[in-house]
């Protein structure tokens, strides 16, 4: 059988209060790096350590319990209302009282623009309360404004001691709200420290 | 999301119990027998098929991200199905 390896020794550490980036080209593992660390994908060697807990499976139940995951694609069901989604959730009230979603409460998640998936998406995450969140490409297909929205709600919750791993190929922005970044090429994870910007820039990953 | 998950389960059983037991009983006089057995598969089928059509649609981040057991879940709508045989077996 043909096997691919994707990654190879990388790892990476993302710590509370933080928000950190993965930044890499297309195919270079981020999405699978992510995965793996949600435990949505077993990695055949290598381990998850959440707050001095070691996870060597995929433990869905204890990982959960410290962490929140946005998938690349849309993780909600097309033909359920925005508001029957959120009565779902613990105190749903509070989320209801977001400008943007009681905008679309009303509509069917399959209605949504792009834009207000990822910003549902996102705020439900932010609203589960989860010491760690895991942004697998929040920004890409969103349009600016919403954009706006997401950075300062990541920026928020960073400052209220969560932390963030994000990835996205919008690297302006990542390098805007990311206080520490790494970078994923040749199957390994590259610590690029805070301020990479300029290192992007060198390194072509943007203008 | 629980109700949304028994929601399509019982959809997807309903179809394969129908399938597994509209042909058959034509041919069988045991009625019986034809029901457990569409109970059974209907209901295993409709769990397999419920889970596959879930991670097709990328939906089972969601049930993780909420802390809902899923396996559980799933097997719990397979025990209630079979228990519907109890609810029909006086009337027939």
């Amino acid at each position: 059988m043909p096997q691919l390896s994707i990654l190879d020794g990388a790892w990476l550490k993302a710590e509370a209060g933080r928000v950190t980036a993965i930044i890499g080209r297309n195919g270079s593992g981020k999405s699978t790096l992510m995965k793996v660390a949600a435990g949505q994908i077993k990695a055949m060697a290598g381990i998850t350590i959440i707050d001095g807990e070691r996870l060597h499976g995929r433990s869905l139940q204890k990982r959960f319990r410290n962490i929140g995951y946005l998938p690349q694609d849309s993780m909600l069901p097309p033909d359920i209302k925005v508001k029957r989604l959120i009565k779902s959730l613990p105190d749903p009230e509070k989320l209801m009282d977001d400008p943007l979603i009681q905008k679309i409460r009303h509509q069917k998640t399959i209605q949504l623009s792009g834009g207000e998936k990822r910003y549902l998406e996102t705020a439900i995450l932010f609203h589960l309360n989860r010491k760690y969140i895991l942004l697998d490409e929040p920004f890409t297909g969103v349009e600016p404004s919403i954009i706006d929205l997401l950075i300062q709600k990541i920026r928020k919750e960073a400052r209220s001691g969560k932390g963030i791993l994000l990835t996205d190929h919008m690297h302006r922005y990542i390098s805007e709200v990311a206080d520490t970044g790494y970078l994923l090429h040749n199957r390994q994870c590259y610590d690029l420290g805070g301020g990479f910007s300029g290192e992007l820039k060198k390194m072509g990953y943007h203008r | 999301m629980i109700l949304y998950l028994l929601q399509k389960y019982v959809i997807h059983s309903a179809v394969f119990f129908a399938a597994l037991v509209i042909f058959p009983l034509g041919f069988s006089d045991n009625t019986g027998y034809v029901l457990v057995r569409g109970f059974f598969f209907g209901g295993l089928l409709g769990a397999g098929y419920t889970f596959y059509d879930f991670r097709k649609r990328n939906l089972w981040p969601l049930y993780d991200n909420l802390r809902v057991p899923k396996y559980l879940l799933l097997c719990l709508f397979f025990a209630g199905f079979q228990s519907l045989y109890l609810v029909i077996k006086p009337f027939i």
